[in-house]
């Protein structure tokens, strides 16, 4: 039933025809075109869709759009009046309240209302105030500097000062100068902390996600998935489906294209949707496209799939036993990836050793969870091409997918990344809502829109692989590695998608922290009857890196050795080659050790607090960008290319850009396709290249969004933005600038190599009273030759990497180090645990922008740490999701996450623009271990499977206990 | 059809008329959740919130009476500590600007958090009809069975009566949830002390229903809390729940926890101080 109602929204009346069901969100996002109020759950768990009503904050989801009349709805879109930002509104674009900003509407709007009950709260306030908005990337920490800013902001209209941020920028010892364009002086935009260049679009609700977005004519789809783990697809009958009023087209695998996709190329093995057999819970069987989203929706629950059930294998070791059911035939004994390492005399190595110490990890399954569920929009143009709106970090591997399923050339393909509410690797492949949009849309000849729901999300999977751990570590007397081994079966779940890559990193990144002499790595990957797992933040690595530092830590103890010490005692040096040739070049892991210890009172702590408080310690790195591209050759469908040996380089740059200057000089637009998805890459990359052009930042824009607009950039993952995309940007500055230097010259009558820039002036160097506006130089370029443009590239260095099976996978220009002590404090009555503080030094070579820097390291804490204590995704003994939500799949509130004190150490990588490295991912993985290491030492005994639940924690002290009492018994 | 009644006298009348064809909706917190997850309406809305005197609070005859569309943010208000305690800890803020008495009362999960603090204040619960008029029901008679209670399908909430607010001395909550907000109780405790000596003992997210402890409760009338009590109560309650295992937690940590709850909850109850407490 369709009734009218009047809303008043912002001030503003909006007369509506609602439906009785139809929530408060819905009518604001779709009727009222108000997107800023976001959908991140529809069932009241995160906040995104929150709302004032009358004052008071709600979540829209769970309002009925027919209760609203004669009430006072304000949104995200009402807070700034007149486009004036409010003092809260800038407090988050300045202090870092900000990353993807899928959160952030709902956490201005409860801040807001928090501000205006009480403006003084304390920070208990403040945290209690947003403790029902859940955010995935900044580790709320950046969000409470915000708040606590604006305290009292309302007495004089202007913010109480803060203390200076933590953690300062490093300087100085040693390092080139960084100055402007052709090696100018001191300043330009990199090493500074500036505002995000899309904050204020994202605290006001402007930001347009894909699923905000709405095109003329436009329909919507959505997927049936398997409601079973395992079964055999006997029957699908559509026709209820078909004959629902509103439905427009139906998909099963028999109506298109027969082709596998996935992620690595030697392992394409997933079908679009499900032929013949489904493999996991949710596995994708039909899609129906329809008039709005509901009809779709109730239409896929009319599509009758008949299934014989088959049994199901739910982890790995069962997998590989004999007769295990098969989850795909391709991989015998269900091993989808087998990796056999031997690096230096492993035996002789632990012959060797003072002391032995061997112990079982079992890891978790962690879903990215990010903010925004993945979205795509697909349409084509007369001409042909595919256009393709998707929620990607990404895009160009969403394109060469795209090519290859819809056999097309690549350049037929235009994808289109608009605002992406963060991704962790939960966004790093093509979707099936990629491919069934553009089908949809190719066979409807109109646009699509395909949305997944939250439940859809996990089902659909693609996080962190759980790995169970068999580590081995043997040291001499003085706790020095002399061999390492280890054997790790990795849940695969059911398609190979990264893992095959998951499989290798598991191993390789493992020597880049210490020196290990000697080191076996015996790894599996194994299909199961689960979502697929694929790449998340740290790829691969943050389990292992959880069991290596906790072994260390187990071993520190047997020897009586301080754990920052034994660190110490291994760490790895500078420019060192490990053992499985992985090229290390700056290093200053021992200063992250030295400094956190000193930070944290290590020394005052350190086996001097009582019972049920812990500090425990661990450390981390990661790759600086892989080296190598996921697929082989050149860019080109992938069914066209001839197979070529495998080369040690790139065949191609993995990270291109163009600078275009306006015809007044006054603007430079910046165009690469590197991924924005909350990191913060369009930032740094625009300080980049404006430092290299020698201009303010405010004369920069740039656009990075569309595939037809912006050169090739591999996308968001493992870590390589900075560093790869940062090389290009700057080298596409500097090629403008070397273009105006001989203009530049003239108009100062001095030689070309002594020009230099440097906010916006072209100076004679050492004199810089002989200057020209830059502006007037880039207009005489113009007049003589028409447009100035400048294009830059970056290739990975040649030959990265040994001359053994995999030895790709861990490879790049330069990696990072970084050190997490953490204190805890944990009830030893109900086994709860409260991270209270992490103290974390990082070695991320220059910080090009130390608040977006801090803003990684806060967020990879509390995702860290709530991984650590809290994430699970869960299964029933049919494989069956049991907490695929978010209420049920808990992450970190406001109320959990920890004090951060995110530092850097002075250091420089000649391989990096500017002498930057990663951090993004390297902040990940000490976390997990210091966590583990701090509650072992709170409570006297050490959990080594995760999440370390209240409920494990008892336990172990429970048969500590008794092991004891037995002791004392018998003795 | 959508009803949106302005007096809850008018509320009742459509909903003794129409029965189990309509559903009320007070804060929507739980109803439209479901409505979300698809399940359809399929019988038309009672909406509940319009109407003017569903959301006071009164005093009358030494009771306190909360109306069916008190709020949790209402609650938190409150000066008795284990029913604004327990209101404090539902959801987030925005929950608890939304979510209602008498909701959570009508949903009777298990780990209803309001829920389990009235049943250890030995609240009252207020079974209204248009026509047969209304009648009160002690909590510890309202629960049946899992989800089930006494409510009628032609009846509505009307109010919740807190019988002695003023006989009530001191009263505590102990909440478990598997993080710091929105986080529904692994197990919580309620406890009140009335001035007649009178114990009562809570537990939530333990047996099918919010379920009074009364053998529990037994060995604690008219006797001193003395450490040796406590450790009897609390091994008792341990032995009195009824937890089952599910992925959230297993029922031997469940029953453990109820030990370690119910010992602190009677611990607070010493205190004179209520609002002191942790
Ligand atoms: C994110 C989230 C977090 C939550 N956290 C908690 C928590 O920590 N602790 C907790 O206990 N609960 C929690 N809940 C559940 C919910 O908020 C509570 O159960 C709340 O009390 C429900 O009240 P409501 O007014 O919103 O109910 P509604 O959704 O309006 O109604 C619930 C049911 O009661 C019926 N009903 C409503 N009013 C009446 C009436 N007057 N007479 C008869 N029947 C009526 C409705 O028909 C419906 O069946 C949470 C819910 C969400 C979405
Ligand atoms: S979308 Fe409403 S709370 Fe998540
Ligand atoms: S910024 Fe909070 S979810 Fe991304």
């Amino acid at each position: 039933m369709i009734v009218s109602r009047t809303l008043t929204v912002n001030g503003q009346s909006y007369p509506v025809a609602v439906a009785a069901s139809e929530t408060l969100l819905d009518v604001l996002r779709d009727k009222i075109a108000l997107t800023g109020t976001k959908k991140g759950c529809n069932v009241g768990d995160c906040g995104a869709c929150l709302v004032m009503v009358d004052g008071q904050t709600m979540n829209s989801c769970l309002l009925l759009a027919t209760e609203m009349e004669g009430k006072s709805i304000t949104t995200i879109e009402g807070i700034a009046q007149n486009g004036v930002l409010t003092p809260l509104q800038r407090a988050f674009v300045q202090e870092g309240g900000v990353q993807c900003g899928y959160c952030t509407p709902g956490m201005v709007l409860s801040a807001t209302a928090l501000l205006e009950r009480n403006s003084d709260p304390s920070k208990e306030e403040i945290k209690a105030a947003l403790a029902g908005n859940l955010c995935r990337c900044t580790g709320y920490t950046g969000i409470i500097r915000s708040v606590e800013r604006c305290k009292n902001y309302r007495e004089d209209g202007t913010c109480a000062k803060r203390d200076e941020p933590a953690g300062k920028p490093a300087s100085g010892n040693g390092r080139p100068d960084l100055g402007g364009a052709a090696g100018g002086s001191v300043g330009g935009s990199v090493g500074v902390s500036v505002p995000r260049v899309d904050a204020v679009d994202k605290v006001t609700g402007r930001a347009e996600y894909t699923a905000d977005l709405s095109f003329q004519n436009m329909v919507y789809a959505k997927i049936l998935g398997s409601p079973i783990a395992h079964g055999r697809i006997k029957k699908i009958d559509t026709s209820k489906a078909r004959a629902l009023p509103g439905v427009l087209d139906i998909l099963t695998a028999d109506d298109v294209p027969d082709t596998m996709y996935g992620v690595s190329p030697a392992r394409y093995d997933e079908h679009i949707l499900a032929k013949d057999k489904v493999r996991h819970h949710g596995d994708e069987v039909a899609a129906v496209a329809a008039i709005d989203e509901k009809t779709a929706e109730r239409a896929v629950a009319l599509i009758e799939v008949e299934y014989e059930e088959l049994p199901v294998v739910l982890n790995p070791m069962e997998a590989m036993a004999e007769g295990a059911p098969q989850v795909h035939e391709r991989y015998e004994r269900n091993i989808n990836t087998h990796v056999d390492h031997k690096f230096g005399d492993v035996e002789g190595g632990f012959a060797q050793s003072a002391h032995v110490r061997e112990e079982v990890f079992t890891g978790n399954t962690i879903y990215q969870c990010p903010m925004e569920p993945h979205a795509s929009i697909a349409m084509w143009d007369p001409d042909g091409t595919l256009v393709l709106y998707s929620s990607t970090q990404v895009p160009h591997y969403v394109q060469y997918m795209m090519a290859h399923v819809l056999h097309m050339p690549l350049g037929k393909i235009r994808v289109i990344r608009p605002t992406v509410g963060g991704g962790f690797g939960g966004k790093a492949e093509t979707t099936p809502l990629d491919i069934c949009a553009a089908l949809f849309s190719r066979r409807l000849g109109r646009p699509v829109k395909m949305i997944y729901s939250r439940e859809e999300m996990f089902l659909h999977g693609r996080g962190r692989h759980k790995q169970h751990m068999h580590f081995k570590i043997g040291v001499d007397s003085e706790g020095r590695i002399q061999s390492f081994s280890s054997k790790i079966y990795l849940d695969g779940g059911a398609y190979s998608s990264f893992g095959v890559a998951t499989a290798y990193y598991a191993g390789s990144v493992i020597p880049t922290l210490y020196k290990i002499p000697a080191y076996k790595y015996d790894g599996y990957r194994v299909m199961t009857n689960k979502p697929a797992s694929g790449a998340m933040r740290g790829h691969g690595v943050p389990q292992p890196r959880f069991a290596f530092e906790c072994l260390l830590n187990m071993i520190a103890d047997d020897l009586g050795i301080d754990p920052v010490e034994i660190r110490w005692r291994n760490s790895i040096d500078p420019n060192t080659l490990t053992v499985n040739e992985m090229e290390v070049g700056s290093c200053e892991f021992r200063a992250t050790l030295e400094a956190s210890a000193k930070k944290s009172n290590w020394n005052e702590k350190w086996g001097k607090l009582p019972l049920g408080k812990g500090i425990g310690i661990a450390s981390g790195g990661f790759v600086s960008g892989a080296g190598y591209c996921i697929y082989r050759g050149q860019v080109q469908l992938s069914h066209e290319k001839p197979r070529e040996p495998f080369v040690k380089k790139s065949i191609f740059p993995h990270a291109n850009a163009i600078v275009k200057i306006s015809e007044d000089g006054m603007a430079a637009i910046l165009l690469i396709g590197a991924a924005e998805i909350g990191q913060g890459s369009d930032t740094v990359l625009t300080q980049m290249c404006a430092h290299s052009l020698g201009i303010p930042m405010d004369r920069m824009r740039i656009r990075s969004e569309d595939s037809d607009i912006s050169p090739l950039d591999l996308g968001s993952y493992s870590s390589r933005v900075t560093l790869m995309a940062g090389h290009a940007v700057s080298r596409a500055g500097e090629a403008v600038f070397e273009k105006m230097k001989p203009y530049a010259a003239r108009l100062l009558d001095c030689d070309e190599a002594s020009v230099t820039a440097q906010n916006a002036r072209v100076f004679v160097q050492g004199d810089d009273s002989r200057s020209v506006p830059w502006e007037e130089v880039a207009r005489k370029y113009f007049n003589e030759n028409g447009p100035l443009v400048g294009t830059g590239c970056y290739k990975p260095p040649d030959g990265l990497g040994g001359d053994y099976k995999g030895s790709t996978v861990g490879t790049s220009p330069a990696y990072s180090f970084g050190t997490a002590i953490c204190e805890v404090s944990v009830d030893l009555e109900t086994g709860k645990i409260k991270i209270d503080h992490f103290t974390d030094y990082h070695d991320c070579g220059t910080p090009i922008n130390p608040l977006a820097v801090h803003g990684q390291v806060e967020g990879a804490v509390a995702m860290g740490a709530s991984e650590t204590i809290f994430e699970d995704v869960q299964f029933d003994e049919k494989g069956l999701l049991q907490n695929h939500n978010l209420h049920g799949y808990l992450m970190m509130s406001i109320m959990d996450a920890p004090e951060i004190f995110s530092g850097l150490v002075d250091s420089y990588e000649p391989r990096g623009p500017f002498g930057a490295k990663e951090i993004g991912e390297g902040s990940t993985l000490p976390v997990l271990g210091a966590v583990a290491h701090a509650i072992a030492n709170a409570t006297g005994v050490w959990i080594k499977d995760l999440p370390i639940t209240p409920e494990k924690v008892l336990k172990a002290l429970r048969e500590k206990k008794s092991a004891t009492a037995e002791k004392v018994a018998s003795s | 059809m959508f009803y949106r009644p302005d007096t809850f006298a008018a509320a009742l009348r459509l909903k003794a008329d129409h029965a189990a064809a309509i559903k009320p909706i007070s804060g929507g917190t739980d109803l439209v959740v479901g409505l979300n997850r698809g399940q359809s309406l399929g019988v038309d809305v009672l909406d509940l919130t319009a109407a003017k005197d569903y959301r006071r609070i009164d005093h009358a005859d030494g009771s306190l009476i909360l109306s069916g569309g008190t709020t949790f943010a209402q609650l938190e208000q409150l000066d008795i500590a284990c029913l604004a305690r327990a209101a404090a800890s539902v959801g987030g803020p925005q929950i608890r600007n939304r979510g209602t008495i008498a909701g959570n009362l009508a949903t009777a999960s298990p780990a209803g958090d309001g829920s389990v603090a009235l049943l250890a204040l030995d609240a009252e619960v207020e079974l209204a009809h248009a026509d047969r008029g209304t009648r009160w029901l002690r909590l510890i008679d309202y629960f049946e069975d899992y989800r089930q209670t006494a409510l009628g399908d032609d009846e509505l909430i009307s109010h919740v009566r807190i019988p002695t607010p003023s006989a009530l001395q001191a009263s505590a909550w102990y909440k478990i949830g598997k993080r710091g907000a929105v986080n529904i109780s692994l197990v919580c405790a309620a406890a009140a002390r009335f001035l007649d000596g009178r114990i009562c003992l809570a537990f939530g997210s333990v047996a099918p229903i919010p379920m009074r402890a009364v053998q529990t409760e037994k060995l604690l009338q008219g006797q001193p809390l003395t450490g040796a009590l406590l450790h009897q109560a609390a091994q008792a309650a341990s032995a009195e729940v009824k937890p089952i295992d599910d992925w959230r937690a297993s029922a031997d940590y469940r029953k453990a926890m109820c030990a370690v709850l119910a010992r602190r909850v009677l611990e607070q109850l010493q205190t004179d101080d209520e609002r002191q407490m942790p």
